[in-house]
């Protein structure tokens, strides 16, 4: 296998070290020396402070620009002033003699007090918070419930799931992860309904996770994804606090990032993705409903193009008789067979949802007019896409935006390409192949070593592809096999 | 027994719904015209026959299983026949499994060609129908199991749509009862048998299954009857449909019986069933290939299993594709299965029932304990 073995040219790379593993770098008792040192280790970087005070024996070094010059006056100067310079006095310091722990200190936001002929030095919070409002997720809006949601701020995310989980067995567990970035992530979970195992198992992951950065949620995910090259999502995200705590309630994770809006919860089934907020909130006929169209939709999003591929191609005696002269008309004049036609169709609303988001949205609604009823009246008009298949393919892409989860609404739009693929060569027994692949598929796959599409048994019915009342869902997932498999004390003993 | 097989079990429902859907194959279809010919207006009471000794022999199974708790197929032969006769049986299964899933193959190849693709090389059907079955069964168990369970939906759907049949149907067709004679009911019984006879497949599933011995068997009995009703179900229908004029003349009944039936939306529910029949096609066929991994794992002792799957695999689809070229090519395949279904299906089981009363290793285990 001599192929494979090209290792040798490789460039050899030096290993970085995370800031809160650095080995301790003793200060001097000079002042100038000390200051040198973290000029250095911080490349002489222009953002870094040196505010030497009067008499040059005491020098206050910070990063101008993620610290608080408000916080500084607040928590350094006026103490000091209080108790006539005598640094030991102030309270909320930190003493410490470790330079590199002061460099690492000084990139949290912190500001570093020195003193000339003195090796302990002294460490002041003066972080400057850069916070967003809380405001809705804009990509998950409900009707009715909470309308808050997560923002950049991991610290305020928290405080969002705390106050809903006002209980003492909420946990909050804190990793870095990226050598670089060290980005924040906590996992958060309710313990005692949480199963034990599938911590372990997630804490596992994220520490076998070794990158310089971390920056999104999907990069973490593709990290620690029982199958990556799965298409189908196998974390939930959303930025919706009530979600969240519903899902903890359920016995799952939720891991929330720093300077991240995205929390991903896991273990999940597929059915996660087609429940939404709202479901919870209205009538739980309605809810039902609801489910049933999504599910319907779900039905129709996949394989509505290759069904409509495949009548038109191969079994035409599907088609009732009163309809065969309405469908042969508006197919016959199309220079084009009916996988490009699809194909065509597809692609050009891909092209206007692509456009709609990049654009700011008093545009975007002007190229969704310009789009769908321009573009979708000449394309017909000119002979290149028939009515029917503009009708197909329209239909189709708002079935798959029906999901209210994003990705899983991306994913189904990228399995119609084979179905159509296969239907366009082999009819109907196409069809039931791709199906039968995709379902296949759909039982491998894991999330976090959780079956992922569970065959539906009666009891899961509940809650899945319909909503019965709450009162009736006593239990949790079976597929999470968690330590406290009923929902309320009152009924643990009572089989349903 | 190693980690990984003490991690894959399977509950009994599974259990239930892999010997189900292991059963329904692609002959279910054609049952009903060749008990029609064998036996005539009688067949659906020979069916009923045929359908009561496969019980018998269900129950016989799990009792050789419940003789040697652990063991799959492969191991019970090695500990009844000996080393030797063990490894031969077992290599006889390997053949009798590899023919049945050519058979499998050719026949489902062969009806969709017939039915809905004429044009299409048949090697391309049989090409994904591999490539379905292989992706199930890398899986190991846990996967077949949850495949099988989650298809089983399908069973239920198509039972539906066959009361489509009941529409024009003229139940007067199946008198008078008994007329056939004694030996055309023996004929009707066998091929009964034989549709049922993924029995000797449970062998191989039921040392992972959950349950006690009493649960398991009450499962399989209770899958065994739904099976055989809705065979039942199907030669009814289709008797009482056609007649006993037609049915002799239509390979495939039920859906000549679909075809003219008239449902508002859409005209042709023959072809939505048999593309829904791909699915049965599809887990029979992979259950059969298992059974043929399973035993090719047992006999030169290999132990990478995807190597195993592809050569079983590589092996079917060379021989279908031969036995697709010409019907003489296919007559020798079916020739050959008609004569080795017998040894494998009914003389082997019982042999090794009778046999597992001599040899049973779960007395003794208690008595050490």
């Amino acid at each position: 296998m001599g192929f494979f073995k090209q290792k040798k040219n490789q460039p050899v790379q030096e290993k970085v070290i995370r800031e809160d593993k650095m080995p301790p770098h003793q200060s001097t008792a000079s002042l100038e020396k000390n200051i040198q040192y973290m000029k250095e280790e911080l490349r002489n970087s222009t953002d870094l402070k040196i505010r030497l005070l009067p008499g040059n024996k005491q020098a206050l070094v910070y990063l101008d620009d993620i610290t608080d010059p408000d916080k500084m006056q607040r928590y350094i100067f006026e103490p000091l002033l209080k108790t006539d310079g005598d640094i030991k006095k102030i309270k909320d310091r930190e003493e410490n003699d470790d330079l590199n722990k002061a460099v690492s200190s000084l990139l949290a936001g912190k500001a570093v007090y020195m003193i000339e002929g003195n090796a302990t030095f002294y460490l002041f919070n003066v972080q400057q918070n850069v916070t967003r409002a809380i405001t809705e997720p804009v990509n998950e809006k409900v009707i009715k419930g909470s309308h808050d949601g997560f923002n950049e701020d991991i610290k305020q995310n928290i405080n969002l799931i705390r106050r809903r989980i006002q209980h003492r067995s909420l946990t909050i567990k804190k990793l870095t992860v990226g050598d670089y970035t060290e980005s924040e992530i906590a996992l958060v979970y309710v313990e005692g309904i949480v199963n034990p195992g599938v911590v372990k198992e997630l804490e596992k992951r994220v520490k076998n996770i070794s990158n310089d950065s971390l920056l999104s949620a999907g990069a973490f995910s593709e990290y620690i994804e029982d199958r990556t090259y799965s298409i189908f999502p196998q974390f939930l995200s959303t930025e919706r606090p009530d979600k969240t705590v519903s899902q903890l309630m359920e016995g799952r994770i939720a891991i929330l990032f720093a300077n991240n809006p995205t929390c991903l919860i896991a273990p999940v089934t597929f059915y996660a993705f087609y429940q939404s907020p709202d479901d919870y909130n209205t009538r739980w006929l309605v809810a039902t409903y609801l489910r049933f169209i999504r599910l319907f939709s779900f039905i129709l999003a996949i394989t509505l193009p290759s069904f409509y591929i495949a009548v038109v191609g191969f079994h035409f005696e599907v088609i009732p008789e009163a309809l065969i002269s309405p469908v042969l008309g508006s197919i016959r004049d199309i220079a084009y067979p009916p996988i490009v036609e699809a194909i065509l169709m597809v692609i050009v609303i891909e092209l206007i949802r692509e456009s709609g988001i990049r654009l700011p949205s008093p545009i975007g609604s002007t190229i969704g007019i310009v789009g769908g009823l321009v573009i979708g009246d000449a394309i017909v008009t000119a002979g290149l896409v028939s009515n029917l298949m503009v009708i197909v393919i329209a239909l189709t892409s708002l079935a798959s935006f029906v999901v209210p989860s994003n990705e899983m609404s991306d994913s189904l739009r990228i399995l119609t390409f084979p179905l159509i693929i296969l239907s366009s060569v082999l009819g109907f027994i196409g069809i039931a192949f791709g199906l039968l692949m995709v379902l296949i598929h759909l039982c491998r796959v894991e999330s976090l070593g959780l079956s992922y599409f569970t065959p539906i048994q009666f009891r899961d019915l509940k809650d899945t592809i319909i909503r019965v009342p709450q009162f009736l869902m006593k239990r949790r997932p079976e597929q999470l096999a968690s330590p406290r498999p009923y929902k309320s004390n009152e009924l643990s003993d009572e089989n349903d | 027994m190693t980690k990984s097989d003490t991690k894959q079990k399977i509950t009994l429902s599974q259990l239930a719904y892999i010997f189900i859907q292991s059963q329904i194959g692609v002959d279910i279809l054609n049952l009903p015209t060749v008990l029609h010919r064998e036996v005539g207006a009688d067949g659906w009471i020979s069916l009923l026959i045929g359908g009561v000794i496969s019980i018998f022999f269900v129950l016989m199974i799990v009792h050789i299983s419940r003789c040697f708790p652990g063991e799959g197929l492969f191991d019970i032969m090695k500990s009844i026949f000996g080393k030797t006769l063990g490894s031969v049986a077992g290599f006889g299964y390997y053949v009798y499994f590899l023919v049945v899933a050519i058979y499998l193959l050719t026949s489902f190849g062969e009806l969709i060609n017939e039915w809905l693709l004429p044009e299409t090389p048949i090697l391309v059907l049989y090409a994904l129908m591999l490539i379905c079955a292989v992706y199930t069964i890398s899986g190991g168990l846990t996967l077949i199991a949850k495949v099988f369970t989650f298809f089983a939906v399908i069973l239920f759907l198509i039972s539906v749509l066959f009361l489509f049949g009941f529409v024009d149907a003229k139940f007067i067709y199946m008198l008078p009862i008994g007329q056939a004679s004694f030996s055309d009911y023996i004929e009707g019984i066998r091929v009964t048998l034989y549709s049922l006879s993924s029995y000797v497949l449970l062998l191989l599933f039921l040392p992972y299954a959950q349950g006690s011995y009493k649960k398991q068997t009450r499962t399989l009995v209770g899958a065994n009857l739904i099976v055989i009703f809705f065979y039942l179900y199907t030669v009814i229908v289709s008797f009482a449909h056609f007649g006993s004029d037609q049915i002799d003349h239509v390979s495939q009944p039920v859906l000549y019986m679909l075809r003219t039936a008239d449902s508002v939306i859409i005209t042709r529910i023959d072809i939505f069933v048999l593309s829904l029949w791909t699915v049965f096609a599809m887990t029979a066929f992979a259950a059969y290939l298992y059974g043929a991994e399973r035993a090719f794992a047992k006999i030169p002792k290999s132990k990478k299993k995807m190597l195993n799957v592809y050569t079983a695999a590589i092996i079917v689809l060379a021989v279908s594709y031969w036995s697709g070229l010409n019907e003489k090519n296919f007559r020798v395949i079916i020739d050959f299965q008609d004569k080795i279904t017998e040894y494998f299906t009914v003389l082997i089981p019982i042999l090794l029932f009778l046999l597992s009363f001599l040899r049973r290793k779960d007395k003794k285990k208690e008595a050490v304990q």
